[in-house]
């Protein structure tokens, strides 16, 4: 098949499948699953073969498809198809394979079926879409429908509050990251002049302004900060646990937060020294709070959330810290088959747990322990994905995370300064804390005795298949053997110029003394579990003091902090109202008085002005006349 | 041109018509008017025509204006109903003659060559609209309504026509063509400008402004918009906004494009304003109907920018957005008015986000129109909306307009927000409406509308590239 | 005999300026300070007129008859405009037996 009959029908199977379900509608819940597995097969079988017949020494193929024109502009629609692409390409369809074959099963009881497969596989298409694009408005086009679709799969669950509230939280959150992102684009485009991938790569930056391209760099970056959910925009990844877990699990590996390194990986041309080192340290700062929080975390899959923020973290700095992005891809790579696999292990782990038909908080660490006997298979699958997560030895997170660090040390070498060091031995910290925090939820899950006294426990068990056979293959591909040959196969080759000596020694000594001390404080204090604040808790307290901010902007819609920051205002036209006798009539109604009712309604200062009467707009407008003289004037 | 005869006899015949005991008639009378009219419109195309002694003038660009207001008001009747249906509005004749009329004076405000023209259509164009805000006569919303529409306007003439004194006085002509020779040549040193000149444009300017609602005087806006009839509403929201830029984009553009580092300066802040006052109110709405209203002035905003940055591609943005925009629109309050009379609350129609709370449940197709409305209003790509700002952006963008491109992205933003509530209770909220019987050609329209929606936001060459 | 536009220009052209332009701003200051809905739609005429008197005196110092002509359609129209505006105050009127404006603020926020 010619690469552009692949590529179109890769792009669209996921779109068709989509549509196909949602007009079949609830009527065939059942078929909607398998029709959408088969997609998935069809789609995966031809990203193989896209990739066995296109993956030539890292060519690029530039397919253009005109998509209109507007007088001398035409718009061309067109795919990059080069190494990274051919590789995302399998990953996205592997892991969405698996995700729907584990959701079969776990999801099979929803009386919504087919809005939840049709969201996935639309979910898909835009990440597809994402992954295949050269130009940067159609990723952009695209990048707004990755985060319309998690918003509908996270919220998925809309009857309760709380999955509605975490939709809409990463749906905003993203937003002002894309806000950022478009700016980024429009500037990329003013200062190319072109929005081609192809072409941004080719192009000699010596003649552009070079503050400006340091913005372009970090205003793109902007969108990967909510996308791939970075300080200070990290909050919502958490927050999406509300979503079904298959959900969580495609989110974390293969779609959205991949989305944003896959775009820095793409961009990375044009980002600057500058805006590499303002990147790298935002990057390090989400590793290591990321990798903190996750630490004190009791739910299961909120720790699983919060080092997904941290790997990311991680990716980041590589990006920012090597030549090419090849050492993030190949993170990228191994993480999406380790990470799925914790997550999909974490929801059968749920799913078993509901199966013995209790109420509880299925996703409460504390009240689990001991399952090892009773779940082998999770157990061990989950073990290893986790060891590829700390990167043991025998794992594909080992090998692409150490190089990583050899990128890491081989910055700091290069640059002869003594503080670009913090990079490397933060990224070992991060790697210990990262051993701290696995080892621990290891223990808690399957080791000890079972704490939860609501439920016998012989009555957990696992025997489904579709549950299993996702998770085995996810735990092989992150394992020597299959995942080794995976790495050989999709992974390239990462050149180092210098390297220092110790930093397998170093690597290897972090990860065991995570390990030490996570083993020892398991023994030493056992599920006890310091209560922290995160970010949600600080943003909390800035907001109140302060509502000037520019982070004030990020949580208007918070409704606590929106009735806060009004009562601040409201606070401030009591000052204004006494001053002026005038002006007291039209607040009148405002005064606070600090019921909640009252201040709901009023307090909104633009909304003042509009207060109904007509005497009072005619004096607005005139003042505006007589300030427009004036402004003239002058 | 001839559309302009055309439509004020078609509306004299729907008076005649409305003497006829059958009702049922009158709407497909006046949507084969319309269409009449529009053919008439085409086949103006490609011919450049003075009319009346230079009065008015038919080119390509007017053609475009009124082919997008003859098709705004088309949707807008198709969707009108329930005239006639009880005794308060036993005139229904009147109400679609009354909105022929003012569509001639929209077409006049496209057309003008002569500021007496402008003065005239724009005339036609408000008083036809202060009637039909204030048609619920015992409503005391409509009426209020009507009256805040009327004294606003009417000061808003008394502005616009003192600004005109002025320019004459100053150039000693009513053509934009004589005000803009006059201007561009005193630009070249060969007489002064007097200080009368600046004072003109400005107050022109303002009155137009008030027309299409701009910050700081989009006050009537929100208002009016709420107690009007919500067809009329519609009406208002499309028709006279298209109308309203047009006519802006014609004088700022023929007559005082040489004075444009006077008056940029000022658009550039007060657009800027118009689009952060507009969405941060949105934001805090209970009501759709006064969300919309918002959601109109914001638009504004966005029209204010390519008006102000003065591109050659200018006109074919303005064309594009308002027709984005009205197609939207109309489809939005389309929904609105099945749902709100459906669902009653205290006896008066629910116009709140609340009344569509579970209407994806049993009415899927207004669910979906809604939702691809409200997604092009908030310019999410693959739909018309979003090409409409994304041509905006760009003609602002070749101007440098870089502080106002800032706001507008934001604020965009923010628009996702308050365009996002109704998709939410649509879909994602438990509620109890019951299946809504539409009439054939009210579901066509939705299906036809949306369809455009869609299409124009795969394909924005369709149409950007004739216009 | 004298011709009229004769008459008009023997007042110098900036006195009808500046008297149009007191008497626009009486009519806006009108507009701005009355509540009486009859009284603010008389100062909108009044600025219509401060408009027509400079309209005509232009005309007359420029020889133009286009000025003059301008004026008859502001009559005309601002007849017109008295019609429905009259016609919206009387409904009101019949519904709340009032036309103060400012009791007229149930549309707000």
């Amino acid at each position: 098949m010619s690469p552009e009959i692949t590529s179109w029908s890769i792009l669209l199977t996921p779109l068709l499948v989509s549509l196909i379900i949602f007009s079949l509608g609830r009527k065939h819940n059942a078929l909607s699953g398998w029709l959408s597995i088969a997609g998935a097969f069809v789609n995966l079988g031809l990203s193989i073969l896209f990739f066995v017949n296109y993956n030539t020494d890292l060519q690029r193929i530039t397919l253009n498809f005109n998509w209109f024109t507007l007088g001398k502009d035409s718009y061309i629609f067109s795919f990059l198809i080069d190494h990274y692409t051919l590789t995302m390409l399998f990953v996205v369809n592997v892991v969405a394979l698996l995700v729907q074959l584990f959701s079969l099963e776990y999801m099979h009881h929803d009386r919504d079926l087919f809005r939840y497969f049709a969201y996935l596989n639309l979910f898909v298409f835009s990440m597809l879409g994402i992954v295949l694009t050269d130009s940067l408005f159609v990723m952009y086009a695209f990048w707004e429908l990755v985060g319309l679709s998690s918003y509908l799969l996270i919220g998925f669950w809309y009857e309760s509050h709380a999955p509605n509230q975490a939709a809409k939280k990463a749906f905003l959150m993203n937003r002002i990251g894309d806000a950022g992102f478009l700016l980024g684009i429009f500037l990329a485009f003013y200062l190319l002049k072109t929005n081609s991938l192809t072409a941004i790569s080719h192009l000699d930056f010596t003649q552009i302004n070079p503050t400006l391209l340091t913005a372009t760099g970090l205003l793109l970056f902007c969108g990967c900060i909510g996308k791939s959910a970075q300080f200070p925009l990290h909050t919502w990844l958490p927050d999406a646990m509300e979503g079904p877990t298959p959900v969580s699990a495609l989110i974390h590996a293969a779609t959205m937060v991949a989305a944003g390194i896959f775009m820095l990986v793409r961009i990375h041309p044009v980002l600057t020294v500058d805006a590499k080192i303002v990147i790298a340290v935002i990057g390090t700062i989400t590793m290591l709070m990321g990798a903190f929080y996750a630490i004190f975390q009791t739910d299961i899959k909120k720790t699983l959330a919060y080092s997904t923020v941290s790997q990311l973290g991680l990716m980041v700095v590589a990006i920012a810290l090597s030549i090419n992005g090849e050492a993030a891809f190949g993170h990228l790579f191994s993480h999406a088959f380790f990470k799925a696999g914790l997550f999909l292990c974490a929801g059968a782990i749920i799913h078993a747990l509901h199966q013995t038909g209790e109420v509880f908080d299925a996703q409460d660490m504390r009240l689990m322990g001991g399952l090892a006997k009773k779940t082998p298979i999770i157990f061990v699958c989950f073990t290893i994905c986790s060891a590829a997560l700390m990167g043991l030895p025998f794992t594909t997170g080992a090998e692409t995370k150490f190089s990583i660090l050899k990128v890491a040390f081989d910055f700091a070498l290069q640059q002869h300064s003594q503080w670009t060091w913090v990079f490397p031995f933060a990224i070992i910290l991060g790697i210990s804390m990262t051993a701290f925090y696995s080892i621990r939820q290891i223990l808690f899950i399957f080791v000890g005795n079972f704490r939860n006294e609501k439920v016998n426990i012989s009555t957990i068990q696992e025997r489904n298949i579709f549950l299993n056979l996702p998770i085995i293959l996810l735990a092989l591909a992150s394992i020597i053997g299959l995942g080794t040959i995976l790495t050989k196969v999709f992974l390239v080759e990462i050149p180092v110029v210098s390297t220092w000596k110790y930093d397998a020694i170093s690597e290897y000594f972090a990860i065991g003394l995570g390990l030490l001390t996570g083993w020892l404080t398991y023994q030493q204090f056992g599920i006890k579990m310091p209560h922290i604040n995160t970010m949600d808790s600080f943003y909390d307290s800035i907001f109140v003091k302060s509502t000037l901010s520019f982070a004030h902007f990020l949580h208007t819609f918070d409704s606590k902090i929106v009735d806060n920051s009004v009562n601040y205002l409201a606070k401030l036209q009591v000052v204004f109202a006494q001053i002026i006798a005038w002006f007291d009539r039209s607040f009148i109604d405002g005064i606070p008085n600090g019921s909640a009712a009252i201040v709901g309604s009023v307090g909104r200062v633009t909304q003042h002005f509009q207060n109904g009467k007509v005497q009072w707009y005619f004096v607005a407008a005139f003042l505006g006349i007589l300030s427009m003289i004036i402004f003239m004037a002058f | 041109m001839n559309s302009i005869i055309a439509l004020s006899l078609f509306g004299i015949a729907n008076l005649f018509l409305g003497f006829l005991n059958n009702r049922k008639i009158l709407m497909p009378a006046t949507l084969a008017f319309i269409l009449f009219a529009l053919g008439l419109n085409l086949a103006d195309w490609n011919t450049e025509v003075l009319w009346f002694n230079n009065m008015l003038r038919t080119n390509n660009l007017s053609v475009n204006f009124t082919t997008v207001i003859l098709v705004a008001t088309l949707l807008v009747v198709a969707i009108s109903r329930g005239f006639g249906d009880d005794e308060e509005h036993s005139h229904p004749a009147e109400y679609y003659a009354i909105m022929l009329f003012s569509v001639v004076g929209a077409i006049m405000m496209v057309t003008f060559e002569n500021l007496l023209m402008l003065f005239i259509g724009l005339e036609i164009l408000s008083v036809s609209m202060y009637v039909l805000t204030g048609s619920d006569k015992r409503n005391l919303r409509s009426n209020e309504a009507a009256l805040k529409y009327f004294l606003m306007g009417a000061f808003a003439t008394g502005i616009l026509l003192f600004g005109v004194a002025l320019v004459y006085g100053a150039t000693g002509s009513f053509s934009i063509y004589g005000i803009g020779n006059f201007v561009t040549e005193n630009r070249m040193g060969q007489s002064e400008i007097t200080p009368m000149l600046y004072v003109g444009i400005l107050l022109i300017i303002i009155g137009l402004l008030f027309k299409v609602s701009a910050a700081p005087f989009h006050f009537w806006t929100p208002d009016v918009y709420e107690g009007a009839p919500t067809i009329f509403t519609a009406f208002m929201s499309t028709v006279v906004k298209t109308a309203g830029f047009a006519a802006l984009y014609r004088l700022l553009s023929v007559s005082f494009v040489g004075e444009y580092g006077k008056w940029v300066y000022l658009l550039y802040f007060l657009c800027a304003a118009t689009l952060i006052i507009a969405n941060i109110t949105a934001v805090y709405q209970q009501s759709f109907k006064r969300m919309m209203a918002f959601s109109s002035i914001s638009h504004a905003g966005y029209l204010l920018m390519t008006v102000t940055s003065n591109q050659a591609t200018t006109q074919s943005s303005i064309l594009f957005y308002s027709l984005a925009y009205s197609i939207a629109t109309v489809t939005a309050f389309a929904v609105m008015i099945l749902v709100s009379e459906n669902k009653t609350s205290n006896g008066k129609p629910d116009e709140s986000f609340d009344a569509f709370k579970g209407l994806a449940k049993n009415n899927p197709l207004l669910a979906f129109a809604l939702a691809v409305s409200m997604l092009s209003l908030a310019g999410i790509p693959l739909t018309a909306g979003f090409w409409g700002k994304f041509f905006i952006f760009s003609d602002a963008f070749k101007r440098g307009l870089i502080l106002d491109l800032i706001v507008a992205v934001l604020m965009s933003a923010v628009g996702v927000y308050y365009y996002f509530k109704p998709i939410i209770a649509s879909y994602m909220k438990e509620g109890n409406i019951q299946e809504i019987t539409i009439k054939p050609i009210y579901k066509l329209t939705l299906i036809i509308t949306t369809i455009l929606t869609i299409l124009l936001g795969l394909m924005p060459d369709l149409v950007k590239s004739i216009f | 005999m004298q011709q009229i536009p004769d008459v008009i220009r023997q007042i110098p052209l900036n006195y009808y300026v500046f008297f149009s332009a007191a008497l626009f701003c009486i009519g806006v200051t009108g507009v701005l300070t009355r509540r009486n809905a009859i009284i603010i739609f008389m100062s909108v005429e009044l600025m219509l007129n401060a408009v027509n008197l400079l309209l005509a005196a232009f005309s007359s110092y420029k020889a133009d008859p286009a000025g003059q002509i301008f004026v008859f359609f502001i009559m005309a129209v601002a007849a017109a405009e008295v019609a429905v505006g009259l016609a919206i105050i009387v409904m009101i009127y019949r519904n709340i037996q009032t036309i103060d404006t400012g009791i007229l603020n149930k549309l707000k926020w």
